[in-house]
């Protein structure tokens, strides 16, 4: 895009008034003064650095010998930025050299370094730091949905996707491309290439269950005993790939709104259940755990039959699935038929049982896609002229931005090229729309110069809390240009945030940040108490967090909260994992929760979600939960150890973990890092794999919550008082977190500073931080 | 600072060899015999199991040929001098337990780096020079990511089990091939209509975007590279399964579905379908041994925190890789290529893991045995003071394949210790 001249005057006129940054600017460009600071930077390094960080010693494999002489290059700024981060943590020079470190030199080197970089940064902003980006695979199907007003779900799992720990994506390969190109004619043809209407059932019953599911031999369905109820769900592996036990229907051939009924009957107990759609690979395994969501969950009482009828999205190729959860059972229906037959299915630990009658899915019942056709081709002409009024019509969401008459040509061209050869206008018109959709201005963001300009503004806002495309109004705002003032960016940030598609930043941004995502990658195989970890569970973990998260962002409270709340967002079974007693907290619904100091709860730090996914299978991961809570909560990064033995367990006789660590940590390299690591992990080792609380370890040895050498650390409420300590640490770090997640390229020194300035001139109400963020001038740079 | 190939590097290269990517007419540089035109074909193949081997079982105690055979080593008795076993071999800066696995080809560490993209694996490096004369670039088995492009985007198309390899490798469905050939020239159009529209916005890029855009006119170019070579094989019928070998059944599980997918892998390799295969295992199922009662999961075994009863648990299960493992080696040495030679002695085969210790979540000293590909077998060479980098040894692969290449990733100078 064209760069604009007349906005690039107003954002200069602006930092004008803005002060400090515009000074600092001038200030160096225009006086030699950073030949002063050179100098203080080079007396600096030489007089402290030189004793370990020389040519020869290159302690940490670091060596800055001579790199300052001369002081001009892009990279020497980049160090410097690294150095000065490291000085300013306290972290350099050693504490135990203080020969080497006088605070009135440090003060001047970083006095030096950080106007030097600050200066540098300030005529970098110009230009910006990032450049355009690709949309990453969610944003690519958020924004198909948002552009079609349609939930395109299979796309998902045809392109690459892309992890959430990094939020700027990679380059386009081939594969993206051709899936680019796919989803596209998928998208398409869906939308102007089928006839709704035409509705199908599919069904799962005794009758047909072998024909669908070519695993099931004919004896479990056809035996005498299951003759009323259906066919029984079991945890087999050999009826799923998955963790729970689950029959299916054959996949069905068109997306759409389905009517799904099913009927069950439980045993021996109150089953819960859930119906899910899910895809099956060709070939019938690898169930893809991607492709799976919960349609509905209920309980099933036991001695009666269970019907549900609802309604539900299916995708074309799903299949839809019973699923039974959360309860052990006979695990074949061999060995159903055994404890049947031997009578020992009455004993206790048996495991309840679920037969299922029947699922029916009939569908789709399709009128949204009527209203998606209209609004994407409105009354046109069935001729050239009708397309180029349907592309123009398009190309401005679909980019994002107002496209220009000539940039409709290349999509025309597509439409001419086809209708010479087809003769069809729907045909061609249906390529010409593929071709928008694989666009490099559909599948880029970003790609104009210097600010962001006012559509890209936008753009940023709605990829920050939707994940998506920009809405009509924000669209409208960047017409008017009023998304340049900070005051109408936060007003958006009010609107944005109650909208329904906030969900997204809410599940993002944890993912990113706390890395929920990794919440049952380790599915513990130890037991945990009173509820058993399943799928169900899993999820109920990832969305205490981010419902927990969500009441501080909705109601602004305090960022401290995620370190030291007195309360969570629970139902009745997190409740129970928790051990919670004397508390009304009945059924699924989440609700707010007040714990008492006895719970021992309390903070991101006593969630399941935190706890588990710092755990292994079967074992705690201390180290893994000290480094989480460093890197994640303190602003303190830690380098990865480097030439040094992982913990090689010893389970064999009665070694603690403690005692591991210890005689790892007994190496000097290892102890610098670890004396702030191990404290915070030790801390937590009452809290089990799955985040349950454990008054002893499996094999009875006492738990140690204190690494007395190094911490007077213990217990969570050590862990939150000493958070609490560094909660001006911890607002920094959460508002670079946001702005790494909001601006999708790496911080620069600018970046840092503007984050703690933020951090000292608002409340810490959590709703106004992210505000300031948007309202902060740093939200502009490319 | 690890030297890794940058796309414009390896465009660059690819430029030099005379062709783009893997345009039809590209030959590879060298093992071409000038006469006759004839490609004496090599190939290589990758075997990745992510839970690693148990290391006192799988380390001989003396050095050279004449070791006696840990009992990891037993079911490989009959190929001894066909294989060299390697300890102290892995890739610098590369520590992160599981999640670091997915190095293995690379030799870097993408968590160090910026964007945290994985590099280009050895396995595609050499599919990008070698793919275009099979049907297949390169094939990948199982379920583990090690496989990754010049942008650090996994390999996206794996062999899900031997029934799939099968009908990929012999079954030609001709509604299906009408079907890719419509797809095909739709998708030829689409593209066509891209690159010109793609102009229209480089005009307006800075220089580091004008590198992004670069990228994707590039995927444009590759993608209509490989389209034109679907289009050329979908017109050259399957070749027969040699010796009447039937599709492998549904179902099979870890030691049963592995031989399923060595044979079919065998097949791949002796129909010259492709001469790059990478096969990862050791995730998903439990295995069923029999006369072993498995009290635990493969993966938990793995972590047998030293106990003796967990540890020859996990052993069983190890025996029954390595005899799969053996078997294929056998097979290999067994079949002839076109030119009457074993098929061993022009394919190399690396046997290894992304972990050398996986109890201890440990990325160093990853176990390498390297059989066949015609290299000078030393039977057990410890390495283990020497400090050097695997890709040293992957040069050693690229070069084998008779391409130039004097550096991959990490590498930082000669492997002599196969020559």
């Amino acid at each position: 895009m064209d760069s604009n001249p007349e906005m690039d005057k107003k954002i200069d006129d602006k930092k004008m008034a803005s002060g400090a940054i515009f000074l600092s600017f001038i200030f160096l460009s225009v006086l030699p003064v950073s030949l002063v600071a050179e100098d203080a930077i080079t007396r600096f390094v030489d007089r402290n650095c030189m004793d370990c960080h020389d040519a020869d010693t290159k302690k940490g494999e670091f060596s800055i010998e001579g790199v300052f002489d001369p002081f001009n290059s892009a990279a020497q700024i980049e160090l410097l930025d690294k150095i000065v981060r490291k000085v300013e943590a306290g972290e350099m020079p050693p504490k135990k050299k203080p020969e080497f470190f006088t605070s009135n030199e440090t003060k001047a080197f970083l006095t030096a370094g950080r106007t030097t970089l600050l200066a540098h940064f300030a005529e970098k902003m110009k230009t910006g730091f990032g450049g355009m980006q690709r949309l990453r695979s969610d944003q690519y199907v958020n924004t198909l949905q948002d552009l079609f007003g349609y939930p395109f779900r299979d796309i998902e799992r045809h392109i690459p996707t892309d992890s959430p720990d990094h939020r700027h994506p990679g380059e386009v390969s081939y594969f993206h491309l051709d899936r680019y190109v796919e989803s596209a004619e998928t998208v398409i043809d869906y939308v102007i290439g089928r006839t709704p209407g035409k509705s199908q059932s599919y069904v799962f019953n005794r009758g047909n269950a072998t024909k669908i599911i070519p695993r099931l031999k004919a004896e479990h369905v056809q035996a005498p005993m299951s003759e009323d109820k259906g066919v029984l769900l079991s945890g087999s592996r050999a009826f799923s790939h998955q963790q729970d036990a689950e029959l299916h229907t054959a996949p069905v051939a068109a997306a759409g709104r389905y009517r799904i009924r099913a009927k069950v009957y439980a045993e021996r107990g109150t089953v819960t259940f859930a119906i899910a759609a899910r895809y099956a690979e060709p070939g019938g395994r690898n169930f893809g755990t991607k492709g799976s969501r919960r349609l509905f969950i209920g309980d099933a009482e036991p001695g009666e039959f269970t019907e549900i009828d609802f309604e539900g999205f299916v995708n074309q190729g799903e299949r839809v699935c019973v699923q039974k959860i959360s309860v052990p059972g006979p695990n074949s229906y061999r060995t159903y038929r055994r404890f049947v037959e031997d009578g020992s299915i009455e004993k206790p630990g048996r495991g309840e049982v679920l037969w299922l009658h029947h699922v029916e899915a009939i569908g789709p019942f399709d009128e949204e896609i009527v209203t998606t056709r209209n609004a994407l081709l409105g009354n046109h002409s069935p001729d050239r002229n009708g397309a180029a009024k349907v592309i123009a019509k398009l190309l401005p969401r679909a980019f994002r931005r107002p496209a220009t008459p000539e940039e409709t040509k290349p999509f025309l061209a597509v439409y001419d090229r086809e209708f010479a050869k087809e003769k069809s206008h729907t045909a061609a018109l249906r390529e010409s729309l593929k071709t928008v959709l694989t666009s490099s201005h559909f599948l880029y963001r970003n790609t104009g110069q210097g600010l962001l300009n006012d559509y890209e503004i936008a753009s940023r806002l709605s990829y920050f809390f939707w994940n998506s495309m920009p809405d009509a109004e924000l669209f409208e705002l960047a017409a008017r240009g009023e998304l340049q003032k900070p005051n109408v960016r936060a007003e958006q940030v009010e609107r944005m945030l109650a909208d329904e598609k906030s969900k997204r930043f809410i599940a993002d941004f944890n993912d990113y940040w706390l890395k929920l995502h990794q919440v049952g990658h380790m599915r513990p195989t130890v037991h945990i108490g009173p509820v058993r970890f399943d799928s169900t569970l899993r999820e109920e973990f990832r969305d205490e967090t981010r419902l927990f998260f969500a009441e501080i962002l909705r109601n602004d409270l305090s960022v401290n909260t995620f370190l030291d709340a007195d309360w969570s967002m629970l139902n009745e079974n997190l409740a129970k994992h928790y051990r919670l007693r004397d508390r009304d907290i009945i059924g699924r619904q989440f609700r707010r929760v007040t714990f008492k100091p006895e719970d021992k709860r309390g903070g991101v730090v006593g969630q399941a979600s935190f706890l588990s996914l710092t755990s292994f299978a079967a074992v705690t991961r201390p180290i893994a939960r000290g480094v989480w809570i460093i890197e994640n909560l303190m602003n303190q990064p830690l380098e990865p150890p480097k030439g040094i033995k992982p913990i090689e367990t010893d389970t064999r006789g009665a070694t603690t973990i403690l005692d591991q660590i210890r005689k790892h940590r007994d190496a000097a390299a290892c102890r610098s890092c670890h004396q702030k690591i191990d404290p915070y992990g030790i801390a937590l080792e009452h809290y089990g794999v799955a985040g349950q609380w454990r008054p002893k370890y499996r094999n009875g040895l006492p738990i140690v919550t204190q690494v007395p050498e190094y911490s007077d650390i213990t217990g969570i409420e050590g862990i939150r008082k000493l958070l609490l300590e560094e909660k001006d640490e911890f607002r920094v770090q959460l508002i670079n977190k946001l702005k790494q997640y909001a601006l999708g390229r790496e911080l620069t020194y600018y970046d840092l500073d503007s984050s703690r300035r933020i951090a000292r001139e608002n409340s810490d109400g959590f709703k106004t931080l992210i505000t300031a963020i948007v309202k902060d001038e740093t939200f502009l740079i490319r | 600072m690890p030297h890794y190939p940058t796309r414009r590097s390896f465009l660059a290269q690819s430029a030099r060899a005379g062709g783009v990517l893997a345009l039809p007419h590209f030959m590879s540089l060298g093992g071409a015999d000038a006469a006759t035109g004839s490609v004496a074909p090599r190939r290589l193949v990758v075997l990745h199991n992510e839970l690693s081997f148990y290391n006192p079982a799988f380390y001989p105690e003396q050095t050279g040929l004449g070791f006696e055979a840990p009992r990891l080593l037993k079911p490989l008795e009959k190929l001894r001098g066909n294989y060299t076993v390697f300890r102290g071999l892995d890739h610098p800066d590369c520590e992160g337990g599981h999640t670091i696995t997915s190095t293995l080809l690379t030799g870097i560490n993408y968590e160090h780096r910026p964007n945290k993209r994985h590099t280009l694996s050895i396995d595609q490096f050499i599919a990008d020079r070698v793919g275009d004369q099979t049907r297949f670039d390169k094939l990948v088995v199982g379920h583990a990511p090690v496989s990754y492009d010049v942008n650090g985007t996994q390999f996206p198309d794996r062999i899900n089990d031997g029934r799939d390899f099968y009908r990929r490798l012999f079954v030609t469905d001709d509604a299906e091939r009408r079907r890719l050939s419509e797809t095909i020239a739709r998708k030829r159009s689409i593209l066509d209509s891209l690159r010109r529209e793609a102009k229209a916005l480089s005009a307006n890029l800075n220089a580091g975007d004008r590198d992004r855009l670069d990228h994707y006119l590039t995927a444009i170019r590759t993608l209509e590279a490989r389209m034109a070579k679907q289009i050329k094989w979908n017109g050259i019928a399957k070749p027969a399964p040699p010796g009447d070998v039937p599709e492998p059944a549904l179902g099979a599980i870890m030691h049963q579905e592995m031989r399923n997918q060595f044979d079919m892998g065998l097949l791949a390799l002796q129909t010259d379908s492709t001469r790059v295969m990478t096969v990862a295992f050791g995730l998903g199922n439990t295995p069923k041994i029999p006369g072993v009662n498995l009290k635990f999961t493969y993966h938990r075994l793995s972590h047998h925190g030293k106990e003796p009863e967990k540890i020859e648990q996990l052993l069983s299960i190890e025996d029954a890789h390595m005899k799969e493992i053996g078997r294929f080696l056998e097979n290999l040495a067994a079949t002839k290529d076109a030119n009457g030679e074993p098929l061993l002695d022009s394919t190399t085969v690396m046997l290894s893991s992304g972990m050398g210790n996986a109890h201890s979540h440990s990325n160093q000293q990853l176990p390498v045995l390297i059989a066949g590909g015609g290299f000078k077998h030393r039977g057990y060479v410890d390495l283990s003071d020497r400090d050097i980098p695997l890709c040293n040894l992957y040069v050693n692969f690229a070069q084998q394949m008779g391409l130039e290449c004097e550096q991959f990733a990490s590498s930082n100078g000669a492997f002599t210790e196969l020559s």
